[in-house]
């Protein structure tokens, strides 16, 4: 088992705040092996995003386990679990991924920062990283200077900066028209081909859906349909 | 440095409303720094008049003399160990002085006096007395003759060139008293004063009582007021403490302290309100950021960044917006204090009356003391640590899930 990633076993996630608790992942088992380039899909409120939490360990699991790379995180301290996210995980959220005080350049090289990474290595990550999505030009502007498309990108190449095991994406194209979606896509599949990154990501949207190789839907927080396809490589 | 960074950017991140709060510490920077500096300015000056004009900031008593002051209670004018004492850092003058009281008549009135033995020179040199003398001269030390109060030149209808007598008790129980020419009217800042005081030169003082080489007091005049504390601690090193005592003015007057005491935290609640009021504002504004940037602050934390180095960059941000303020405003009221210092606001109408009937300059005072700036400067910054506390409470607390979702 060297080459998984992310082992759930049996995780639930209750919230029970409301008048009637909501199921919102219920007993789910999920194992991502390495260089794995999986969608998440299932319709709204299927627990999408409460299970990518959880994977990612920004939320508790109610019940279950998650083991990334041999480790529980779920019995970690919440300064323990920063620091594995910091090392370990790769985010793009849906939108306001980025710290808008700090240009594309920055913002790539604030996650290294954290990491205590030398000044040499991180400007040529750096700059390889805006190579790699496309926004070498944009070097220094600043987030708001940036369309939406182009601010996925800069929070794809952030991800990445870490070198994380895996990438973990909430719907990231959510956002962005139908051609930077596409766009964003290709930069993440040719990572994940070229790089071996894996990427697990949510996502309504068929045309994404169509580009991964693994598609795992949720319904009603439980795993409804696991699937291997052939994906539809971006004609454009 | 990548914190430093951040904070900087992110409080001009809502340039307007960061200088709407730079601004508010601004003004009151300068409003408190102002009214702080008059505040000192005023009392200073009159403490100084005060003082000087009677007791002096210190004074030095054979032990026990204020407990009974008795004619008995006198020591021997040391004269080495009052060149030692005026040799103590910031001390500016060590004058002798006999006190006593004492009956004054002319035959057909009479009145207490208090009667003050002087080194005219040196007396002259702390108080100025010389300026005071309204009719005749000013003592010399060798005359053989009194200087007394306008308010007892009143009382007992005297004018310069009559004749005095003095009836007091002596040393040792010898009897004192003796003729003495009126050589000079003065006119005391303090009618209390004017009505009682009659100068004599410490030689002819000393014959009257029979004190030989005893005095009552050593007055001790300073340079700085603010060094009121330590000059005593050092004079009380230079003396033995089980023969003589130490007492500052506040000791000698506490009628004067009082008042003052009274009259400043009347000033100092207005300069307070003024910090509430900006504490407010700096609040606010910590509270609108700390409201707009909660999905930014789960971002980080989410992708890495420990809760503590963000509430450090949060606070950071308060430090700034407060240096700013604290700063410009401290920089922009040096100027205007100086000025104030330079061409002092005249008083006037009633205001000026009473300034004047004490003898006081009409004016309103300012310091431009370095303590008058830093105290101002202090303050501001310990209510801005304060409040930066709040952010780095609620982002040490924060629900990542929750922030998140904002
Ligand atoms: N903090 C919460 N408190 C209570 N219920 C919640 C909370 N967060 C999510 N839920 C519920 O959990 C269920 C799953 O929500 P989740 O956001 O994971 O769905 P999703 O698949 O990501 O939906 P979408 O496609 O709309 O993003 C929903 O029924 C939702 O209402
Ligand atoms: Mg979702």
């Amino acid at each position: 088992m060297q080459n998984t990633v992310i082992d759930a076993h049996n995780i639930s996630k209750v919230y029970d705040q409301g008048p009637v608790a909501v199921k919102a992942v219920n007993n789910v088992h999920l194992h991502i092996e390495k260089g794995e380039f999986v969608a998440l899909v299932g319709p709204s409120g299927s627990g999408k995003t409460t299970l990518l939490n959880m994977i990612g360990g920004l939320d508790e699991p109610t019940t279950g386990n998650v083991v990334i790379n041999g480790v529980d995180i779920t019995k970690l301290s919440s300064n323990e679990l920063i620091d594995f996210r910091l090392n370990n995980i790769g985010f793009v959220f849906q939108s306001f991924n980025l710290i808008p005080v700090l240009t594309a350049r920055e913002n790539i090289e604030f996650i290294m920062l954290l990491q205590k990474v030398g000044k040499e290595e991180r400007e040529t990550r750096v700059l390889k990283l805006l190579e790699e999505v496309g926004l070498t030009d944009k070097a220094n502007a600043k987030p708001g200077e940036l369309s939406g498309g182009q601010q996925q990108r800069v929070a794809v190449a952030r991800a990445l900066a870490s070198k994380p095991r895996f990438v973990l994406a909430d719907e990231p194209t959510a956002n962005l028209d139908s051609q930077s979606a596409a766009n964003l896509l290709d930069i993440m599949e040719k990572l994940n081909r070229e790089e071996g990154m894996t990427f697990v990501f949510s996502t309504h949207d068929q045309r994404v859906i169509q580009r991964a190789r693994r598609v795992i839907t949720l319904v009603d927080g439980e795993v409804a349909e696991d699937t291997l396809q052939t994906p539809l490589t971006h004609a454009g | 440095m990548i914190y430093l960074r951040l904070a900087w950017r992110n409080i001009w991140r809502n340039t307007r409303r960061t200088l709407i709060t730079v601004a508010s510490i601004f003004f009151a920077v300068i409003l408190a720094t102002i009214m702080w500096s008059m505040l000192e300015g005023v009392y200073g000056k009159m403490i100084h008049n005060i003082v000087a004009f009677s007791s002096g900031y210190l004074q030095v008593h054979k032990k026990g003399y204020w407990e009974e002051k008795n004619i008995e209670n006198v020591f021997t004018a040391d004269t080495a160990l009052a060149k030692k004492l005026s040799g103590v850092e910031n001390i500016t003058a060590v004058v002798p002085r006999i006190e006593n009281f004492a009956l004054a008549s002319t035959g057909e009135n009479t009145a207490g006096v208090m009667l003050l033995g002087i080194d005219p020179e040196k007396e002259d040199n702390i108080t100025n007395l010389k300026t005071k003398v309204k009719n005749g001269k000013y003592l010399r030390s060798t005359d053989n003759g009194v200087m007394i109060g306008k308010g007892v030149a009143r009382k007992l209808r005297l004018s310069v060139g009559d004749t005095i007598i003095l009836l007091s008790q002596g040393y040792h129980a010898s009897s004192a008293n003796g003729l003495y020419k009126v050589l000079g009217i003065v006119s005391l800042p303090s009618p209390e004063l004017d009505k009682v005081m009659v100068y004599m030169p410490l030689a002819t003082a000393s014959g009257l009582l029979s004190l030989d080489n005893h005095i009552s007091s050593w007055a001790v005049m300073i340079s700085d007021a603010k060094k009121l504390a330590s000059v005593k601690k050092e004079l009380l090193r230079n003396i033995d403490p089980t023969a003589y005592e130490v007492m500052d003015w506040k000791e000698l007057m506490p009628d004067l302290d009082q008042m003052i005491q009274a009259d400043g935290s009347g000033h100092k609640i207005t300069i307070l309100v003024l910090y509430l009021v900006i504490s407010f504002g700096i609040f606010s504004t910590v509270l609108m950021m700390m409201a707009e940037r909660q999905h930014e602050f789960g971002i980080m934390t989410a992708i890495g960044m420990k809760k503590r180095q963000l509430a450090f960059i949060v606070f950071l941000e308060t430090v700034f917006i407060t240096l700013i303020g604290v700063i410009s405003g401290t920089l922009a009221s040096l100027p205007i204090t100086f000025y104030l210092s330079e061409h002092p606001i005249q008083l006037t109408g009633e205001v000026r009356i009473i300034y004047e009937s004490y003898g006081f300059e009409p004016i309103i005072a300012v310091s431009t003391a370095p303590v008058v700036f830093f105290s101002q400067a202090r303050v501001v910054l310990l209510i801005t640590l304060l409040i930066g506390i709040y952010p780095v409470y609620k982002i040490l607390r924060m629900n990542l899930m929750s922030a998140l979702r904002s």
